[in-house]
């Protein structure tokens, strides 16, 4: 038995796509909708402890204060960029299941506000972004009602003084 | 900092997709199938000593009679069409799994010499012309084998003229 040749074992891979449908809410879904009709972002500032909470809760995550609909403040679409990289593997795309490149770097962008969004950036070429430089979200013409998606990236805007 | 009071909004729903990836280990039994489908075409079924059953796809307990198989034979790659259905309703599993276009024809089929049925699909055929006991011929994939039970393409039925 042992003199015997090892035999190849098969296991055959693949993929499955796991639809799913996922309610927002009514606070995240309030940012939607004005991120979808009016472009607008908006944030809730704890009547309590007055941090400004993006993306909103029904509560606040620092003191536990229980939120309404009260208390929205804007956000703007200005902010910094705190971090950046660019993913060297295949990125999974939520709305088509599928993996893809992004030739688009990914940033930590944080609004003047205070709130940081995730988010990615226009200039494709990594030498010419460095931290700190100020960025503007370019809003999709015609918004998709999802969130995030309807920013399509942020774009380098004039240093502020 | 100046906050105003806003309506909530109707109900959002985001829809998205999850990925899950498998891996389905053939075992000895099968990955021998898989092999010989793979490095020469051939369609193995396992032998029952006891019952003289001839499992195709082979497993390694005969389920008449639990004997343990280990004699493998080659079974023809045309057989007779035992059941089938056409599936209209897109899944996922069929445009990402097995890459097809719908209507797509599942059949199972009772291979030459085999003693049970063999699922796959039915392709070369008209959906709506499929008889249950028509003789249907394996189509291999030629260009890249890789030990899958998709190296079949898919059954398709023997033309008339070479039907005895």
């Amino acid at each position: 038995m042992a003199e015997e040749k090892k035999e190849e074992l098969i296991g055959v891979e693949f993929f499955s796509k796991i639809p799913y449908n996922w309610s927002m809410g009514p606070y995240v879904g309030t940012v939607f909708t004005e991120m979808k009709e009016n472009k607008r972002i908006w944030g809730i500032r704890c009547p309590n402890c007055k941090k400004l909470l993006f993306p909103p809760e029904a509560m606040c995550g620092y003191c536990f204060t229980e939120f309404t609909h009260d208390n929205w403040e804007e956000i703007g679409d200005e902010g910094t960029v705190v971090q950046f990289t660019k993913a060297g593997m295949p990125i999974f795309d939520i709305r088509k299941g599928t993996f893809a490149f992004s030739e688009r770097p990914l940033a930590n962008i944080q609004f003047d506000t205070g709130p940081y969004i995730m988010h990615w950036l226009e200039e494709k070429d990594m030498e010419k972004l460095h931290l700190g430089m100020r960025v503007k979200a370019v809003w999709r013409e015609q918004g998709r009602g999802r969130g995030y998606e309807d920013i399509m990236y942020f774009r380098a805007i004039e240093e502020k003084k | 900092m100046t906050t105003t009071p806003m309506k909530p909004t109707t109900p959002v729903i985001f829809s998205g997709h999850m990925v899950y990836t498998h891996k389905f280990e053939a075992g000895r039994t099968g990955s021998r199938f898989l092999r010989e489908l793979r490095d020469g075409k051939k369609i193995m079924g396992l032998k029952c000593p006891n019952c003289n059953k001839v499992h195709v796809p082979p497993r390694s307990t005969c389920k008449e009679c639990f004997s343990q198989l280990d004699k493998w034979v080659e079974v023809g790659s045309e057989g007779k069409l035992l059941t089938y259905t056409v599936l209209r309703v897109p899944r996922d599993a069929e445009k990402d799994v097995l890459k097809r276009q719908l209507p797509v024809a599942y059949g199972i089929i009772k291979l030459d010499g085999a003693d049970t049925g063999f699922v796959h699909m039915l392709g070369e055929i008209d959906l709506d012309n499929i008889k249950i006991g028509m003789r249907v011929k394996a189509v291999f994939r030629e260009d890249e084998r890789t030990g899958n039970i998709l190296d079949i393409n898919y059954f398709k039925p023997v033309s008339k003229s070479r039907k005895r």
